[in-house]
C-alpha cells in the first residue's frame, strides 16, 4: 500500500507541472482576432439578407420605369407637309449663263 | 480604468478594451482549463472560445458578481462541454501524448515511466465526480480560496470543503489501487 505522502506528492507534482505551463504569449492576439473575424461575420450578414431585396427591388424600378416609358408613347400623326413647287418660276439657269455669251 | 468602466467602454463599442480584459485573465483562465484537458494546445484553443463567448455575452453580464467569478463560470462550462465533445480521443493521439517525452534530459526510461505515472495522476482527477472535479480545479490549480470557489460554483463554502475531501479521498482511492 501506498503512502497518503507519495500519493499527494504524485499529484502535487502533476499540478505543479501544469500549472507551470505558459499558454502562448500570443494568444490575446489570438483572441482579439477571433472576436474581430466573428464581428465580421455579424457584419456581413445584413448585406446577404439585402442583397436579394436589392436585386428584386433594381428588377421593380427597371420594369416600372418601363411601362412609364412605354405608356408615355403616343403615336402621334407625323404631319406631311407637302411642297408645291412650279418649275416654272424656277430660277433659270440661262440667266448664269447670259453673261458667257455676251464675252 | 475600472473594471466596470471597462466594461461599460466595451458594450459601447470600443472593441478593443476587451484585450485589457484577456491580458488580466488568459493566464487564470488558461490554469483552469488546463486542469479539464491537461493539454497546452487544448487548453489555448478552449481559453479562446471562453473569451470570444464572454465578448459574445458581455452585455448579458448583470455585474451580481464579479467579473472573474463570470468568466470562471464560463470557462469551466466550457470546457466541460468540450471534454463531452472530445469523450471519445482517438487512441492515436493517446498513444502520442504518452509516447511525448518531456523536454528535460532525464533518462528516457525514467522519463517515460514519469509520464506513465503522471497520466495517471491525470486519470485519476479526470474520473472525480463533476463537481468534486471543479472544486478541486479551481482549488488546486488557480489556488483560489474556498469563499471564491463557492462564489464561483454557487454553493456554501461548507459544501466546497466537502467537495475537496471528497475528491482526496477519491483520488487516493484511485491511485492506490495496485
Amino acid at each position: 500500500m501506498k503512502k497518503e505522502t507519495d500519493i499527494e506528492n504524485r499529484i502535487e507534482q502533476l499540478i505543479r507541472e501544469e500549472r507551470n505551463t505558459e499558454p502562448n504569449p500570443y494568444l490575446s492576439t489570438r483572441v482579439m482576432a477571433a472576436i474581430a473575424k466573428q464581428q465580421d461575420k455579424k457584419a456581413g450578414l445584413l448585406p446577404m439578407f439585402l442583397k436579394p431585396i436589392l436585386v428584386m427591388a433594381s428588377l421593380t424600378i427597371v420594369v416600372w420605369l418601363g411601362i412609364i416609358a412605354g405608356s408615355a408613347y403616343t403615336s402621334g400623326s407625323t404631319e406631311q407637309a407637302t411642297v408645291l413647287t412650279n418649275d416654272a418660276t424656277s430660277e433659270n439657269f440661262a440667266f448664269y449663263l447670259q453673261t458667257e455669251k455676251e464675252e | 480604468m475600472q473594471e466596470t468602466e471597462l466594461i461599460q467602454s466595451i458594450l459601447n463599442g470600443q472593441t478593443a478594451d476587451f484585450s485589457q480584459l484577456v491580458k488580466t485573465y488568459e493566464t487564470a483562465v488558461f490554469r483552469i482549463v488546463m486542469g479539464f484537458v491537461h493539454q497546452k494546445e487544448d487548453a489555448e484553443d478552449i481559453t479562446q472560445e471562453v473569451f470570444v463567448k464572454a465578448f459574445q455575452s458581455l452585455d448579458r453580464f448583470a455585474g451580481r458578481s464579479s467579473f472573474s467569478t463570470w468568466l470562471f463560470r464560463i470557462a469551466i462550462h466550457t470546457s466541460l462541454n468540450e471534454l463531452k465533445r472530445r469523450k471519445r480521443r482517438t487512441l492515436w493521439s493517446m498513444a502520442a501524448d504518452l509516447l511525448q517525452l518531456p523536454s528535460s534530459n532525464k533518462d528516457p526510461e525514467q522519463a517515460f515511466a514519469q509520464k506513465t505515472e503522471q497520466e495517471l495522476v491525470r486519470k485519476a482527477i479526470d474520473t472525480l465526480p463533476k463537481k468534486q472535479r471543479m472544486a478541486f480545479i479551481l482549488s488546486r490549480y488557480e489556488e483560489l480560496p474556498q469563499r471564491d470557489v463557492a462564489q464561483i460554483m454557487e454553493i456554501s463554502e461548507g459544501a466546497v470543503e466537502q467537495l475537496l475531501l471528497r475528491a482526496r479521498d477519491n483520488l487516493k482511492n484511485f491511485l492506490q489501487r495496485p
